[in-house]
């Protein structure tokens, strides 16, 4: 399983790198509507995620992402029978269409469906499936809380607020289910609207508990502790912070934004984002925060992250030389083409799956006898 | 979702052996069309300007768009592929330079405007597709970067006797449509795939170079259906029907270098399958 | 200075919305290396008392705060519990509401992050503290996965790798099961005597902890607090062990701690007790023997009846598997074992509203059941198995008008805004006159007041309008799972007394418990469970004496023979009925 340049030791490869990579299989998907080669995208996010995935719950999400996408497929083909604006020419269905007042002109209830128009909706409701599908590969390779712990110092607090509330919405479950079993004890079977305040009241009043030891005890282990910072250099922070932030909303806005004068646009952007970049260093320089076993990045972050990048830059170059090899034919309907280039961007994107190093896999056994403690507890 | 890829190469396979039928059924789908101008309050005037020719025509009834008026009118409409359905990327094969896959860019786009018989052009706040052209109105497309169209919009007639409606296939059709000149240029009927070979001809004005002969020309049916009786009344129906017997012989669906064919599909597939099956033998390996 | 470890200088504490102060007065000192064990009944303010040592009251939960709180030297006005992190070190009663992280490498390393200490530092101190607590193998483990003794020993390290010079517990046992509390009693006595840890240790099962402590800290209900040493202060507080109880009453100076001290006292006193056991002939034996034989006494008409019992919870996981049980009115069932081999679930099945994936549990409805001439003429109150129904194919209101079930959180069960619309809701409920609750309410714990907010209740007072709730259906069978959890020993008492005489007036009781003395003092019968089989039943004297694990500990001092209490005792020598 490992390739020519793999240090052979199994280990994590950076979050930051699988993020990387997804993002640029995300954006090479999102140039086409080729269905071939929107599959293939989609074969190989899921070869990586096969081969390269830990072994934590989210990594086990995977699965639920494809359902998602097949759900957004679904959706945007039943959508555009009832609703869409249907064109083409190969009838497949005919409805019955209403007649709706002039301003609502832009849906059509109803109405003849056509092969093209059923097509265009399903490729760009599959399109959006394969990027969603990249986001949940990125999921389920690299854990969410390592990410935001490698946050700059400056955030580290603003993670530490995002990792509990990800752990809260578990725990809200578990609170509801073991309170919608505690009102059977009582008799109550009532369902739906009534049944809220029943349940309701003693979930929030447990998660409310909960969150309140947690950050109870989180204030004992010494989060959100600083030095003391001298109040220039607080403004200073403050200023530069701010003044970055401000400079990257105009400069996205000049970019945007066609008929604003040049220097508007990128420059501003990249003056904007070095400003806050500065901003958060000299925030974090007061943060007297480390970080335990920091992810390293080495060579197989870098191949990781060229490989999404390769795959990104290859379809983008494409779509603006010859954007027709990227889509599907639909008027007039046509066997969708193969082309060379970006087959070979997507192939280098599964990469990954055989250069970097294999994840660790803990001990059986723990697991196992763990999984047995937790059902009986609640159970 | 890797599970439904044969099913959806079937329907491609499908697709492309029945593409001959399909650029056929374009014309069942489309309506006839006058050439000119609606006459009276009934129908939309589409006047359609490349920039090169100015074309005129008259969609009846009431279309519930300005992209149904052009398609009623007798245009063939191109959309980007990104923006099916919704954008105007080519009528009638014009211009050949863009690809139709993303948006037009802003200064070679089908500017849409709209009028009052008689008026002047207003351009429209709202898309073609959501935009509803009252009838006796009139509606524009200008190929440029917003410019309107080189022509005014008609005055309307003063006849009221429907002069140019359309005709339907259906038995108590309109009488005979009357041919008008064309509007303003002379530029020849230089759709040249042989379906233009009826009465209307003279009406589709455009200087399209003639590689676009995959767009069929819809050829109004006009002359080859009225065999009911001639009730010179106004009613139109604004659905067109589909029921009309196809005219013209659907030019040849593929270029030389066209699409792929089986050969492509299968490569493609074969691609999908090896990966798809590397991603599934290491998921099951890594299981056991 | 040369400073004490803690010392509070005329500490008040009022919590914001209390009348007076939780605590008053209060003057303390714990040195360097104690360990130090609070105890107070439920409510008096031991949770305060630690809060305020570690900056948390009032920095975290308002109120006020009189006189001076000094650790080491650090006074808690001004430094925010988070400016405190390197020198004391909080674990509270449920490890999993104070996890951070995911892993237990992580957690570890969470607090050391937080103080910035470089990564080499960290790297160290985590695997010292792996191995100081035992859990090296674990490094890896989700902490979810993990068995509760083995959670709260990693809470205890994640706020050790600070090397923190205080460690403050709040019952740090209470949610374990004995073997979990086992675990983590010899880390804290470990960390005392290898590393000179101050530790201070709020329980309500003193004898778990009483003989290793050095100095106990006593909270009174007005807020009062007096230390002293174990054996001083045992003497005169309310709350005691049996071991201590069994030393006053015997008279015993110094007064016994542990097991091991009591029992090189005791011989006279197991003398004696064997007197007693020889005089008395088999048929009027102790009383306390008589009333653990009653099981076998009433073995007719029994009430419920489970037949392979078999539940499976999702991933395969078999939690009980293949239990048969039969309950009979008039006894008091304890279903013991550790955490995770079955009990839940199996009391959830018998109720008939949680899984069950084979097996068959038939309950004789008390309509049937009500003693008839013939039946009172044979002795028998119950009626015949062809009576009996299955309780899983009723409605949930039938089903709890044939068994009802008190579950783990018991405040689960409780939605409106006052007792009275509890009581008033569980009437309606229940198909009962209005006022019978309120009524069951007034007798199980009187000074419950109607306009309270059930969530303003003790834990105690909460458990006991669950209790009512459920009672008001009047349900032959009543199910308790966990009912001691957070209780003091004045609440457990008054619980035990209570269940003995809901089993007196024909009810069957089941208590599933890991609290041995409170099984010794309220239980017929007791039936241990592992890994989801019943690997015991019988009368409450025999399984329990037949294993260390499960023994009281005046069983441990006056073994071999059947005394679990010191009631027991008394009864025995003074003859007195217990």
């Amino acid at each position: 399983m490992t390739g020519p340049m793999t240090s052979s030791l199994p280990r994590a490869v950076h979050p930051a790198a699988w993020w990387g990579w997804a993002i640029g299989m995300a954006v090479a998907a999102s140039t086409t509507t080729n269905p071939v080669l929107l599959l293939l995208a989609l074969c190989v996010v899921a070869l990586v995620v096969a081969a390269r995935r830990g072994t934590s719950p989210w990594a086990r999400a995977f699965r639920l992402y494809l359902w998602l996408g097949l759900a957004i497929v679904v959706v945007r083909v039943v959508l555009h029978v009832l609703v869409g604006l249907k064109f083409g020419e190969i009838v497949v269905l005919r409805l019955p269409e209403v007649t709706l007042p002039s301003w609502a002109a832009g849906i059509q209830v109803g109405g003849t469906v056509y092969l093209e128009g059923l097509l265009a909706a399903a490729l760009a409701g599959l399109r959006l499936a394969v990027m969603i599908a990249c986001i949940g590969a990125a999921n389920a390779l690299a854990n969410p809380k390592r990410l935001l712990r490698a946050l700059p110092g400056a955030l580290h607090e603003i993670g530490s607020a995002v990792v509990v509330s990800v752990s809260v919405a578990p725990q809200l479950a578990e609170s509801v289910q073991r309170v919608l079993r505690a009102r059977q004890l009582r008799g109550d079977t009532t369902r739906g609207l009534r049944a809220v305040p029943t349940v309701a009241l003693p979930v929030l009043e447990d998660t409310l508990e909960r969150s309140l030891l947690l950050a109870a005890a989180m204030d004992s282990r010494g989060y959100g502790r600083t030095e003391h910072v001298p109040r220039g250099h607080r403004l200073v922070t403050g200023a530069v912070t701010l003044g970055g932030l401000l400079a990257s909303a105009v400069g996205i806005y000049g970019v945007l934004d066609a008929t604003t004068p040049a220097m508007m646009g990128t420059p501003t952007l990249l003056a904007g984002l070095a400003l806050s970049g500065l901003g958060l260093w000299l925030g974090g320089r007061h943060v007297p925060r480390t970080t335990y076993r920091p992810d390293p990045w080495r060579g197989a972050e870098w191949l990781t992250v060229g490989c999404g990048v390769f795959a990104a830059a290859t379809l983008v170059t494409v779509s603006r030389m010859t954007p027709e090899l990227l889509v599907m034919p639909l008027t007039p309907l046509a066997v969708p083409p193969l082309p060379l280039a970006p087959v070979v961007g997507l192939l280098v994107g599964a990469l990954p799956a055989y250069l970097t190093p294999a994840p660790l896999r803990p001990a059986a056994r723990v697991a196992h006898r763990g999984a047995r403690d937790r059902v009986v507890v609640r159970g | 979702m890797r599970g439904s890829e044969p099913r959806l190469l079937r329907h491609l396979t499908g697709a492309a052996a029945a593409s001959g039928l399909a650029l056929a059924g374009l014309v069942m789908t489309s309506a006839p069309a006058s050439a000119a101008a609606c006459s009276g309050t009934s129908g939309v005037t589409v006047v359609v300007d490349t920039g090169g020719s100015v074309n005129t025509r008259c969609a009846a009834g009431d279309p519930a768009s300005g992209l149904r008026a052009l398609t009623a009118a007798g245009f063939s409409v191109t959309y980007p592929q990104q923006y099916p359905g919704s954008v105007v990327c080519r009528i009638n094969g014009f211009p050949a330079s863009d690809p139709c896959v993303r948006m037009p860019p802003a200064d070679a786009y089908w500017a849409f405007f709209h009028a009052t018989r008689g008026g002047g052009w207003t351009y429209s706040s709202s898309g073609v597709s959501s935009y509803d052209p009252r009838p006796g109105t009139v509606v524009g497309f200008r190929f440029g970067a917003g410019q309107q169209p080189r022509v005014a919009p008609p005055e309307p007639t003063a006849t009221s006797a429907p002069a140019v409606t359309t005709t339907k296939p259906q038995p108590t059709s309109a009488p005979r449509t009357t041919t008008s000149a064309p509007e303003v240029t002379s530029a020849p009927p230089s759709i040249s795939s042989g379906a233009a070979a009826t009465a209307q001809a003279p009406g589709v004005t455009a200087s399209v170079p003639p590689s676009h002969t995959a767009t069929p020309s819809r050829s109004a049916s006009a002359s080859a259906s009225p065999s009911g009786p001639a009730t010179p009344t106004a009613t139109s129906s604004a659905t067109p029907s589909t029921s009309a017997t196809p005219l013209a012989a659907a030019p040849t669906a593929e270029p030389d270098d066209g699409p792929p064919g089986m050969g492509t599909l299968v490569a493609g597939a074969a691609l999908l399958a090896l990966v798809g099956g590397g991603a599934g033998w290491t998921a099951w390996k890594r299981r056991a | 200075m040369a400073d004490h470890a803690i010392s509070l200088e005329r500490v008040s504490v009022t919590l914001p919305g209390a009348d007076g102060p939780v605590l008053r007065e209060v003057d303390l000192t714990v040195e360097e290396g104690e360990l130090a064990l609070v105890v107070g009944r439920t409510g008096s303010g031991k949770s305060t008392l630690l809060g305020a040592m570690c900056a948390r009251v009032p920095h975290f939960t308002g109120g006020v705060l009189t006189g001076h709180v000094l650790l080491h030297g650090r006074d808690t006005r001004d430094h925010r519990p988070r400016d405190l992190a390197d020198v004391v070190g909080v674990v509270g009663q449920d490890p999993v509401a104070g996890f951070v992280t995911d892993t237990v490498e992580e957690e570890l390393a969470y607090g050391m992050e937080q103080l910035g200490l470089p990564g080499t530092t960290m790297r160290k101190r985590v695997e010292e503290t792996l191995d100081l607590l035992g859990i090296a193998e674990l490094r890896d483990a989700p902490l979810r996965d993990l068995s509760g003794g083995q959670q709260q020993r990693v809470a205890i390290g994640s706020v050790l790798t600070a090397h923190p010079r205080v460690l403050l517990l709040d019952e740090p046992t209470s949610a374990l099961d004995p073997t979990g509390a086992e675990e983590v009693l010899a880390t804290i006595t470990r960390l005392v005597h290898d590393l000179a840890v101050t530790v201070v240790v709020a329980e309500h099962r003193v004898e778990r902890v009483l003989h290793y402590a050095d100095r106990v800290v006593h909270v009174s209900r007005d807020g009062s607090v007096s230390s002293g040493t174990p054996a001083g202060l045992m003497v005169e507080s309310d709350i005691t062990s049996p071991v201590v109880e069994l030393g006053r009453y015997a008279g015993w100076a110094p007064l016994p701690l542990s097991v091991r001290d009591a029992r090189r006292a005791a011989r006279d006193l197991r003398a004696d007790l064997l007197g007693t056991l020889e005089r008395s002939s088999p048929a009027d034996r102790s009383a306390s023997g008589e009333r653990r034989r009653r099981g076998h006494v009433a073995r007719q008409g029994g009430v419920l009846s489970a037949r392979g019992v078999v539940v499976r919870h999702p991933g395969d996981v078999v939690a009980v598997a293949g239990v048969d049980l039969d309950l009979f009115p008039g006894e008091v069932t304890a279903v013991m074992g550790r955490n995770g081999s079955g009990k839940s679930s199996l009391l959830w099945a018998l109720q008939g509203s949680g899984t069950m994936s084979s097996g068959t549990v038939r309950v004789v409805p008390p309509a049937t059941r009500a003693p008839t001439p013939e039946t009172a003429a044979s002795g028998g109150t119950g009626g015949t198995a062809s009576d009996s129904v299955d309780p899983r194919v009723l409605g949930a209101a039938e089903r709890r008008a044939l068994v009802g079930l008190v579950p783990q959180s018991a405040a689960d069960l409780l939605y409106l805004d006052t007792v009275g619309a509890e009581c008033h809701q569980a009437d309606r409920e229940s198909g009962r006159l209005s006022g019978t609750c309120a009524d069951l309410l007034v007798e199980i714990a009187p000074g419950v007041l109607a306009d309270h907010h059930p969530r303003d209740l003790s834990e105690g007072q909460q458990l006991a309008l669950v209790l009512a709730v459920q009672l008001t259906a009047d349900p032959p069978v009543l199910l308790l799972d966990e009912p001691t959890r957070g209780l003091d020993p004045t609440a457990k008492a008054a619980l035990s007394r209570l269940l003995r005489d809901l089993a007196a007036r024909g009810r069957s009781i089941v208590v599933s418990t890991h609290d041995v003395e409170f099984v010794a003092e309220c239980s017929d019968r007791v039936v241990v469970l592992a890994a989801g089989e019943v690997v015991a039943d019988g009368p409450t004297a025999e399984v329990v004496t037949s294993s260390p694990a499960f023994a009281p500990q005046v069983s441990k001092v006056t073994g071999p023979g059947p005394w679990l209490t010191v009631a027991d005792v008394r009864a025995a020598l003074e003859g007195v009925p217990a």
